[in-house]
């Protein structure tokens, strides 16, 4: 019955997919394996998958990244930093004072 | 910036913006993809941590109290976001279909033949800036979806709850995503490397 997905490429890049969320049943994975072993496309969109979810890991894992790779304008820098002075300028001495 | 400095809170919050307002800010945009929104949330975000910052207890880093803030700031910048979000729902995007396949399921065009490369684009600020464009043209669920997914590493049962769909659905908009954002990176970043024979 599953055989019938054996050459659509989309049904099986969808099991693709969900095996990245869960664990697939052996039938699924088998499928999975036969077909990438006669289509060349879905090898390749798998192998961009899985470089695609490392790409994310890796964004929201390294800090040094963000560090230098996205800093603020100088100009939303200066603004940021002039807002903030001028709020802590007028909060009350006694909160101000720490 | 000295080592002892971690967990000392400095008393002008315009330094708050030098040491640690690019690592927020870089934070904001990966999560949002959208620089304006990203700089509006950080500076609510030390508003919020100017007028609080009798609660900041020396047991954790500046950074990762300021974080936190952000967090919440994101939180509710999304909870916004979604509020009235019910017509792109999942049913829709599961029924539609995906322009990437044709009828029998096979490529519409044949995949190029690329892969994101750790040595190549991983500190590529354009790279990064391509990417977070992709994502921002997803649909604004699936792009929520991947985000949590993907760059947060949630767990698929939490953003189910957190989008408010069954576990199913969820695979789907993941799906979508996935492939979507691989077809746009293909367009607009990779595109010398298409149409492989």
């Amino acid at each position: 019955m599953m055989f019938k997905w054996i050459f659509n490429c989309q049904e099986i890049n969808r099991m693709i997919s969900v095996g990245m969320d869960t664990e697939l049943p052996l039938m699924q994975r088998m499928l999975i394996r036969l077909h990438l072993m006669m289509c060349r496309s879905c090898t390749q969109v798998r192998a961009q998958l899985i470089s695609l979810n490392a790409y994310g890991r890796f964004l929201g894992s390294d800090e040094a990244a963000l560090d230098n790779l996205l800093p603020l304008a100088p100009e939303s820098r200066r603004r940021m930093k002039t807002r903030l002075r001028q709020a802590r300028a007028e909060m009350p001495e006694s909160v101000a004072d720490i | 910036m000295p080592h002892n400095d971690a967990n000392r809170l400095s008393d002008d919050p315009g330094v708050w913006v030098d040491r640690y307002g690019d690592y927020l800010y870089g934070y904001a945009l990966i999560k949002t993809g959208d620089p304006t929104v990203a700089e509006d949330l950080v500076q609510e975000a030390l508003l919020a941590a100017l007028k609080a910052r009798k609660d900041f207890k020396k047991r954790s880093t500046v950074k990762t109290w300021l974080t936190a803030i952000l967090k919440h700031k994101l939180m509710d910048y999304y909870r916004k976001k979604y509020r009235n979000r019910e017509t792109e729902s999942v049913d829709t995007v599961a029924a539609t279909p995906d322009p990437q396949f044709n009828r029998r399921g096979q490529w519409q065009v044949k995949p190029g033949n690329w892969i994101i490369d750790p040595a190549e684009h991983y500190a590529q600020k354009e790279f990064i800036q391509a990417f977070l464009k992709c994502v921002d043209d997803l649909p604004p669920r699936q792009a929520r979806a991947f985000t949590m997914r993907e760059i947060d590493g949630v767990s698929t049962k939490e953003i189910c709850k957190h989008l408010a769909i069954s576990t199913t659905n969820c695979w789907v908009m993941l799906h979508r995503a996935r492939l979507a954002l691989r077809h746009c990176l293909e367009l607009n970043w990779f595109k010398d490397q298409t149409g492989s024979p």
